[in-house]
């Protein structure tokens, strides 16, 4: 097969995208022939599969989300109808609120070259690279500018538009709350400013949420004391199950043999 | 006379395997048709009717016969076009392993045959789901290591999709049979080398460690040029993952550390971390090498995160500092970046500190995070390894090689290592048996 070391694929976000133009840019005259032919026999698989992207959406299931857009992503062919975008799109955002990012850089990297330039894909990058490096204020203000530019009435595709604005939403609500749990882990206390930083919200909403998490405020100082976030307690002692006895029967019989 | 028209060769062929007997006489009659080359271009030609013979074959129930066809018309230029990849998936996901198994060369052929026909069509992307199906229905179990394996993990990255692997990936391999599949030692480097960049892809550094060492740790005569560059990521995994690197198993083969000890990476794995200006001098002169390599993307996130590293020693001396401190000690001027160290820090676990709005850093003890179910499992999971260790252990004691090397041990009067009494008492139930020269 092989006999020589194959060639280790690039890793930095400057290796993946040279690598993504270089493979694509050989054949976009076939592909541009064949965007045009699929644009002219109705939708295609993208088009087709889209509904079921859109009904893991409205049940909140983003593994499913991925789950589905990673499938048809392998199985559609053509790589360069607009309509991947339905596709792609939902994928990173969904990885997002998983805060899982770097199989939402490399969805990303798949994308030929006319659809990285496209506005939307250069925001979700921008969001994905702001989200890892925990640049928490550049979070917010890219989201806002993502939900801004889906909402314009010329946007390419409506019904994408809403599950975006859907999955943006949702993704900002959780990266808030993991935010907001590590600022309870993280710091004794804290200034308003700075929480407002973290939080992208108001004061009087931060106050809000920190008096039902149990954090001390002082108004004079603008000083916040979080609490720690409660997590479940480790040292409950639940009352023994049959599962249990049957794993300690288990085990000493597996010993005893 | 034979027929030498391919259509009709393929006639013959098809009335054959539909009314052979057995499926072991299929696999004879398909192996050790003659003239090969023949036999090849009839499989990849339609019926003497015109019609494709696939339409009449059932994929479950004629496996071997739609194998060599599929492969045939993998391999030869003229003649049929290409099967597109919806029969190949096709094919994968309904075909009877047992049948495939009794041609396993074949089964190869196949899989090699998906990924170049979507390389050659610039869609690697295509080739994934096919070889998916193939790589874990063909084997028993997922414990198998096969020549698709490492067709399947090099399509993954060619196809930018490092998370398509991670079904196949999550199965460690422990099982290794030659009649299942035609493997080669370069096999079992390549899918984990392969492999171990998949998973440093998906930033999951502790499996590409463990990826990397089994395949830098795989024995031999002479050390492969892929175990090299195995042990270049894996150094540089390490010092991402921990901030230093760890020693190889002690039947590493030696030349490969003393290559490797020639190479600017080791200056590199020996300025890390304190030396941060050592670190970017090193990735500034050797860039054309290290790009050539293409681990300048690893190389990078090591020196973005060697600061960490210096900061994590200052938990082990200090209770508490300050961030002006801190950020002396690390060489970070900006008070904002040493936060945000700090921060993602404490979210990654490294370290369990507390910042204070007046700039101090409180350090503590991480607190125990595991739960009951956690602990069952671990249990569970060492009970069940442990099972598998014995279970190996006695397959190796009764395996050929292994008792001629012990008796040839015995032979020149060398203890058995090892040897464990038990086994051997099974092994020779009547008494004296193969130790019973002496008795």
């Amino acid at each position: 097969m092989v006999l020589a070391p194959p060639t280790p694929p690039p890793l930095s976000t400057t290796e993946i995208q040279d690598a993504a133009r270089g493979e694509n840019s050989s054949s976009q005259t076939a592909i541009a022939q064949e965007t045009q032919t699929s644009g002219n026999n109705g939708p295609d698989t993208y088009h087709l599969r889209f509904p079921f992207i859109v009904e893991a959406v409205s049940a909140s299931d983003y593994p499913k989300v991925i789950q589905i857009a990673e499938e048809v992503d392998l199985t559609a062919v053509g790589n360069n109808q607009t309509s991947r975008l339905l596709i792609i799109a939902p994928l990173v955002l969904a990885y997002l609120i998983l805060d899982q990012s770097p199989p939402a850089r490399y969805a990303l990297a798949r994308l030929s070259e006319s659809h990285a330039t496209h506005p939307l894909s250069k925001l979700l990058a921008t969001l994905l690279n702001v989200t890892t490096n925990r640049n928490h204020s550049k979070v917010y203000a890219t989201a806002a500018t993502l939900v801004e530019l889906i909402s314009q009435p010329g946007f390419f595709d409506q019904d994408l538009a809403m599950v975006l604005t859907k999955l943006t939403t949702v993704f900002i609500e959780r990266f808030r709350l993991r935010t907001f749990e590590l600022l309870s882990r993280a710091y004794n206390s804290l200034t308003m400013a700075q929480a407002e930083n973290y939080l992208g919200v108001p004061s009087e909403t931060i106050l809000a949420e920190a008096s039902k998490n149990g954090w001390e405020y002082d108004s004079t100082s603008q000083i916040l004391k979080p609490r720690a976030f409660s997590q479940k307690s480790n040292n409950t002692t639940n009352f023994s199950s049959l599962s249990t006895f049957a794993f300690v029967a288990d085990s000493v019989g597996r010993l005893e043999a | 006379m034979a027929p030498t028209d391919p259509t009709q060769v393929m006639d013959t062929i098809l009335q054959q395997v539909t009314t052979a007997d057995s499926l072991i006489a299929v696999a004879n009659f398909l192996k050790n048709m003659n003239p090969k080359d023949l036999r090849e271009a009839a499989l990849a030609s339609p019926l003497s009717t015109g019609q494709d013979p696939l339409l009449l074959l059932s994929i479950p129930q004629n496996t071997l016969t739609v194998l060599y066809i599929l492969t045939a018309r993998l391999a030869v230029n003229n003649g049929q076009a290409a099967p597109t990849f919806e029969t190949l998936e096709n094919f994968c996901r309904t075909f009877d392993p047992e049948q495939a198994r009794l041609s396993p060369d074949r089964v190869t052929l196949l899989a090699k045959g998906i990924q170049r026909l979507a390389v050659s069509t610039n869609n690697p992307r295509s080739a994934i789901l096919p070889l998916h199906f193939l790589v874990t229905r063909y084997a028993p179990d997922p414990s198998y290591l096969t020549t698709i394996h490492p067709i399947f993990t090099v399509t993954c990255l060619q196809a930018t999709h490092p998370s398509a692997a991670l079904p196949v990936l999550n199965n460690p391999i422990t099982s290794i049979d030659t009649n299942l599949s035609d493997l080669t030692y370069n096999d079992n480097l390549i899918y984990h080398y392969t492999g171990g960049v998949a998973l440093a892809m998906l930033k999951r550094w502790a499996e590409a460690e463990e990826f990397f060492e089994i395949c830098v740790s795989a024995p031999g005569a002479v050390p492969a040029a892929l175990q090299l560059e195995a042990l270049k990521k894996l150094k540089l995994v390490q010092l991402i993952a921990k901030g230093k690197t760890a020693p190889l198993p002690k039947y590493t083969n030696q030349l490969l550390l003393r290559h490797f000890k020639a190479t600017p990476y080791h200056q590199f794995v020996n300025a890390y971390p304190h030396n941060v200006e050592a670190l970017r001098e090193i990735l500034s002169k050797e860039r054309n090498l290290f790009q050539s390599e293409k681990n300048v993307g690893l190389l990078k996130q090591a020196l973005d995160r060697a600061p960490r590293w210096a900061l994590k020693k200052l938990t082990a001396t200090y209770l508490s500092l300050n961030l002006a401190d801190i950020g002396k000690a690390v060489r970070i001027s900006d008070e904002g970046e040493v936060r945000a160290l700090l921060l993602d820090m404490i979210e990654s676990g490294d370290i369990s500190a507390a910042i204070s709005a007046d700039g101090s850093v409180t350090f503590s003890d991480p607190p125990p995070q595991f739960t009951r179910a956690q602990v069952d499992e671990v249990l569970k999971n060492v009970q069940e390894q442990s099972e598998l260790l014995e279970y190996l252990e006695k397959e190796m004691a009764r395996s050929k090689d292994f008792l001629s090397k012990a008796i040839k041990g015995r032979d020149d009067t060398v203890g058995f290592i090892g040897a464990d009494e038990d086994v051997f008492s099974q092994i020779a139930p009547h008494g004296a048996g193969i130790w019973g020269i002496d008795d």
